[in-house]
């Protein structure tokens, strides 16, 4: 095989490389002035006003200091000790620093533990995996008590 | 948390440009470089399996040629003329790499010339040779002139044309075979390389422009011109006549060749070869002796010619020393003491009075040729330094033709053609002196210029004179160039 | 029911820049045989049908477990795969067999992590379990009878006839830990509760854990001599950690403590002081210490703009040409035509990464994902600079591109992981499994 071809091989196999690498930068470029995504985000939910209004409320029932308070969990309430979450527990040492979410999902509401050190309590037992909440259900994180009401 | 992200992914991205910037240093900038770095193997691996182009003289005879294998290494270089070339042309050795015009112009005899390429598209896509025929400037006859002149003695003849600098005979004695060298066992190369090395007299020292030796009497050319280019004299300046010279800040004198006694104008002077006035001039010159050398190619960087391995550097007085160092001036004016020599460079001394002052760039190849015999690139004459004004050399030429027609060098005479010479016998210390001649020819019509050197006199010993070694040699290769005329 | 078109549209740039990816590592593979025996090589089909097989497997595992996932890192993945398996071919062919066998295991370990890993909480939630065994992964070659020392690194474990670097899996799984104790701990570590002249530092005991695991990695992997993996926890981390709290004096901090450790190191052992001086100045051991960096510099300027061409230069004159040096042998025979290729490659492929991080709505997925782009970042640099003699070298593989089992499934898993997190950026978290 002379060289001479294998040179013009060499600089096709070259310049399919760079089409290929071409043909990611636009697709990047694409996704990134946003064109196709807008485009194609799954169509959240329309946020009705039937569903906000049937959205899940928190309400603190213990400690009595801070009882009555509400928080309407409008997708998703994060609780734990960091500044960062929706719920802010900041002190209570038995609260983890992200130590559980309730969020909705069709119209239901979850609660989840993220990995807390001491537990989430639904109702006296330990949350161990993703779980539906009612109306009236108590809430147990740390020393605060939650009442779930919508 | 985005900001610090976004952060961290831009520091990464702009290290990568650091990483862009290395590359292109190293793969554009540094490419040739590195290619030919000597540790290196990489360009020679490529090239010894590929098809390689011959070398061959200006008269036509092939130096070296390729010839293919059925080995494991698909190409066999071989060299016909042995040992005549070995020197300017090198080899092509698995173990050593490649020397000489082999190097030098390895690009042009594999063909990856970039001219080659671009006139050869067409074949190198359906795989026709495209390797490149080197010419050399030598001729095989004046080479074989020189080398039959030495007849085995110790020395260098290089002989230049005049116009253009090329190099038309450049041999050394003792030289070597480079075929065994270029022998495809590694272990047999070794061996033979090992015996070059322990030989007698260093067989592969290329003489002509790797080693220095005083220049003896054959640089009165240069102080004679400096005296005339810088008023110092006249031809017609009368010197007194003496046996020795007092020297300056020393017990010391200067002495005529053989105890003589000699003086007269500076013409008399040049054409007996008179130590004393030259003594005297170098003195009266001085500094300008120092920084006037240095316009004939001494002290300074050596031409930038197509030789491998390079052009060693020829020494003269260094500036600023006269004032307390005044007995090597007047030593150096006659070519001993601190003048350091090539024989390259004492031919190219006589080819630039010959060339009205103008000293070229030597060369060794004078074209590149592909392989349909079309000239794809030809190496241009190119002027080096103004060595003396052309009134100057009118002059010197006139007292070189005096030296060959009535003085020390009518050894040199050739029938029918008035040669311009001048001769040298360079005192070694504890050893017979080194012979030289430097000469061109025709006179009128400068069309080559030659320098000879034996090395302690050769077979004479010390009864050597630059007029009886040396001067016949030089004779000899000049009557064969002239006789190949017209060119 | 409701397909998103961006999911169709990556999905649809996936398989068509697959399509270029299989041409071009196929052509490359023909191009060497070309180049060394004037013949198509005689395994072309059984190649053809495993690059196809592969590629069309982990598209397939995509589609089906993480569609709306970014369509541009699986082939930007595969093309430097690619490539370098091209290269391991050229330089020996032994080797390219036991690369293939390693490429169908780090594909199938893609595969089961896209299949296994649903959700990224998961791996969220077992941060002190990854983080032990992250641990016990860096201690594993230090453990006499299992552990062997190969090329004067002891970072090897030897199981029956298999060889592996425990530690690439330690790469993972510290990560996980990392991003996972960070997101929990950020708001601590950014406020800073201890006044010390004047700065606000966090409680010692916040930084504490991150402390010990850090400097425990870095301590056992300078004792298994892997000075490349060092610095790589080492900028990794302190990335981390500063995107975590967008506080600069991390960033500065990890900086001061890797010139004191790099000083200490330096005076400690005589392998490090060999590094450096090579560095400064390789050319009067160019025969000897200096070897390997002075021939892997020849290849790349012998490699010139245009390269010397696939097979036919002689990049097997560089020590460890198929593992560390892989981007110097690619140099010499592709020349900057390629090597711009493979550094774009990676920008693009780090690039993708980080914007999946970004574009992330949950911390801990976006400092995860932040974090394996960090590490294919540092780690491309770390020994790009390495053989081109920007930094002292240090011995690490070029992801995706050299030879080595470990490091080439453990990359498969980082890429997984991060197709996992693009794709629920975009179709949320799985619906979750509810309890009665």
């Amino acid at each position: 095989m002379s060289e001479g071809v294998l040179t013009v091989l060499k600089f096709c196999l070259l310049a399919l490389v760079y089409l290929f690498l071409a043909r990611v930068v636009w697709v990047v470029g694409l996704e990134l002035r946003g064109t196709p995504v807008a485009a194609d985000v799954p169509p959240e939910p329309a946020p009705s006003r039937s569903s906000r209004r049937r959205s899940y409320r928190l309400t603190i029932v213990e400690p009595a200091s801070e009882r009555g308070s509400a928080y309407v969990v409008d997708g998703e309430l994060t609780i734990g000790r960091a500044g960062g979450c929706h719920i802010t527990l900041s002190s209570d040492t038995f609260v983890s620093q992200v130590h559980a979410r309730v969020f909705e999902r069709d119209g239901d509401a979850y609660l989840e533990d993220l990995g807390s050190t001491n537990g989430t309590f639904l109702n006296g037992a330990q949350v161990t995996e993703t779980t539906r909440l009612k109306r009236g259900d108590h809430v147990q994180i740390g020393e605060t008590e939650f009442e779930v009401a919508r | 948390m985005n900001r610090g992200i976004r952060r961290v992914g831009t520091g990464i991205l702009v290290l990568f440009l650091a990483i862009v910037g290395q590359l292109t240093y190293l793969q554009v900038f540094r490419s040739n470089d590195l290619k030919n770095n000597p540790n290196n193997v990489r360009a020679f691996i490529r090239d010894i399996n590929r098809p390689r182009g011959p070398i061959i003289t200006a008269d036509g005879a092939i130096v070296a040629d390729s010839k293919p294998t059925k080995g494991e290494l698909k190409q066999q270089r071989e060299y016909p003329l042995g040992s005549l070339f070995s020197h300017v042309v090198g080899y092509q050795s698995i173990v050593y790499g490649t020397t000489g015009v082999e190097r030098t112009y390895n690009n042009s005899l594999v063909g990856s010339d970039v001219q080659l390429s671009l006139k050869n598209l067409g074949q190198l896509l359906n795989g026709q040779s495209r390797v490149g025929t080197v010419v050399l400037t030598l001729s095989k006859a004046a080479q074989q002139a020189a080398h039959d002149g030495l007849a085995g003695k110790r020395g260098s003849v290089v002989a230049l044309n005049v116009k253009t600098g090329g190099v038309v005979a450049m041999y050394s004695e003792p030289s070597f075979d480079p075929n065994p060298l270029a022998n495809h066992n590694s272990n047999n190369v070794q061996k033979v390389q090992q015996a070059l090395l322990a030989a007698p007299d260093n067989p592969e020292l290329p003489r002509a422009w790797r080693e220095r030796y005083p220049a003896g009497s054959t640089f009165k050319v240069v102080t004679t011109s400096l005296a005339l280019d810088d008023g110092i004299a006249t031809p017609d300046r009368v010197f007194p006549t003496l046996r020795e010279l007092p020297l300056p800040q020393t017990n010391n004198t200067l002495q005529n060749f053989g105890g003589e006694i000699c003086g007269g104008t500076l013409e008399q002077s040049f054409t007996v070869s008179c130590n004393t006035t030259f003594g005297a001039l170098g003195l009266e010159l001085g500094e300008q002796l120092a920084s006037g050398v240095e316009r004939f190619g001494l002290n300074v960087a050596p031409p930038p010619a197509d030789i491998s391995p390079s052009v060693i550097r020829s020494l003269g007085p260094t500036r600023g020393t006269f004032k307390d160092n005044q007995p090597v001036f007047a030593q150096a004016a006659i070519g001993q003491n601190a003048i350091e020599v090539t024989p390259l460079e004492m031919a190219m001394i006589a080819a630039s009075v010959g060339n009205g002052g103008k000293m070229m760039v030597p060369h060794v190849v004078s074209e590149v040729r592909d392989a349909q015999n079309r000239t794809v690139r030809r190496i241009p004459p190119q002027v080096w330094r103004q060595a003396m004004t052309p009134a100057t050399a009118t002059t010197v030429t006139r007292f070189m033709v005096n030296v060959v027609d009535h003085g020390t060098g009518t050894a040199a005479q050739i029938p029918g053609v008035v040669v311009a010479g001048k001769t040298g016998t360079a005192q070694v210390q504890g050893k017979a002196p080194h012979a030289w001649f430097v000469a061109f020819a025709p006179a009128a019509n400068p069309q080559y210029a030659v320098a000879v050197l034996v090395e302690n006199g050769g077979n004479l010993g010390s009864d050597a004179t630059g007029g009886r070694v040396a001067a016949p040699i030089a004779a000899q290769v000049l009557r064969v160039l002239l006789a190949q005329q017209p060119q | 029911m409701r397909t998103p078109t961006l999911a169709r549209h990556r999905r649809n740039v996936e398989i068509t820049l697959g399509l270029l990816t299989i041409i071009v590592t196929v052509g490359g593979y023909v191009l060497v045989a070309l180049a060394k025996n004037s013949t198509l090589p005689p395994d072309l089909y059984l190649l053809l049908a495993a690059v196809v097989g592969l590629y069309v497997l982990a598209h397939l595992t995509i589609r089906r477990f993480a569609p709306a996932a970014d369509g541009t890192l699986l082939p930007l993945a595969a093309l430097l795969n690619g490539i370098g398996f091209v290269t391991i071919a050229r330089l020996d062919r032994n080797l390219a067999r036991i690369q293939s066998v390693w490429v169908a295991v780090g594909v199938a370990a893609f595969i089961a992590t896209l299949v296994l890993v649903r959700d990224s909480r998961m791996v969220e939630r077992y941060r002190y379990t990854f983080a032990l065994l992250g641990i016990l992964c860096l201690l594993l070659p230090l453990v006499p009878g299992v552990g062997q020392q190969i090329n004067g690194a002891r970072l090897w474990v030897r199981f029956g006839a298999l060889n592996f670097q425990p530690g690439e899996a330690a790469k993972v799984l510290l990560v996980i830990f990392f991003a996972a104790y960070l997101v929990d701990k950020r708001e601590l570590l950014s406020s800073g509760s201890v006044r010390v002249a004047g700065m606000y530092f966090p409680a010692l005991r916040h930084l504490g854990p991150l402390m010990l695991a850090w400097g425990f990695s870095i301590i056992v992997m300078v004792q298994e001599k892997d000075l490349g993996s060092s610095l790589l926890f080492f900028a990794v981390f302190s990335a981390m950690l500063y995107m975590a709290t967008n506080r600069g004096v991390y960033l500065l901090g990890g900086l001061v403590l890797f010139v004191i450790g790099a000083v200490i190191a330096y005076h400690l052992f005589t392998h490090v002081q060999v590094r450096v001086t090579t560095w400064i100045n390789p050319w009067p051991k160019a025969r000897g210490e200096g070897y390997q960096i002075t021939q892997s510099w020849f290849a790349f300027g012998t490699g010139g703009v245009a390269g010397t061409g696939l097979g036919l230069g002689s990049p097997d004159k560089i020590p460890n040409a198929a593992t560390d040096f892989i981007f110097s042998a690619i140099g010499e025979e592709l020349g900057l035509v390629g090597t711009m290729a493979i550094v774009l490659s990676y920008v693009l492929l780090v690039g993708s990464a980080f914007r999946v991080a970004v574009d992330s709505v949950r911390n801990f997925s976006k400092l995860f994902a932040a974090g394996l782009a960090t590490i294919f970042g540092i780690q491309t640099l770390i020994i790009m600079g390495g053989v081109t003699r920007l930094i002292p070298l240090t011995g690490i593989t070029l992801p995706f591109v050299s030879y080595g089992g470990s490091s080439l499934v453990a990359n498969f898993v980082l890429l997984a992981l991060l197709l996992r997190i693009s794709h629920e950026t975009v179709a949320g978290p799985p619906p979750p499994r509810v309890r009665a």
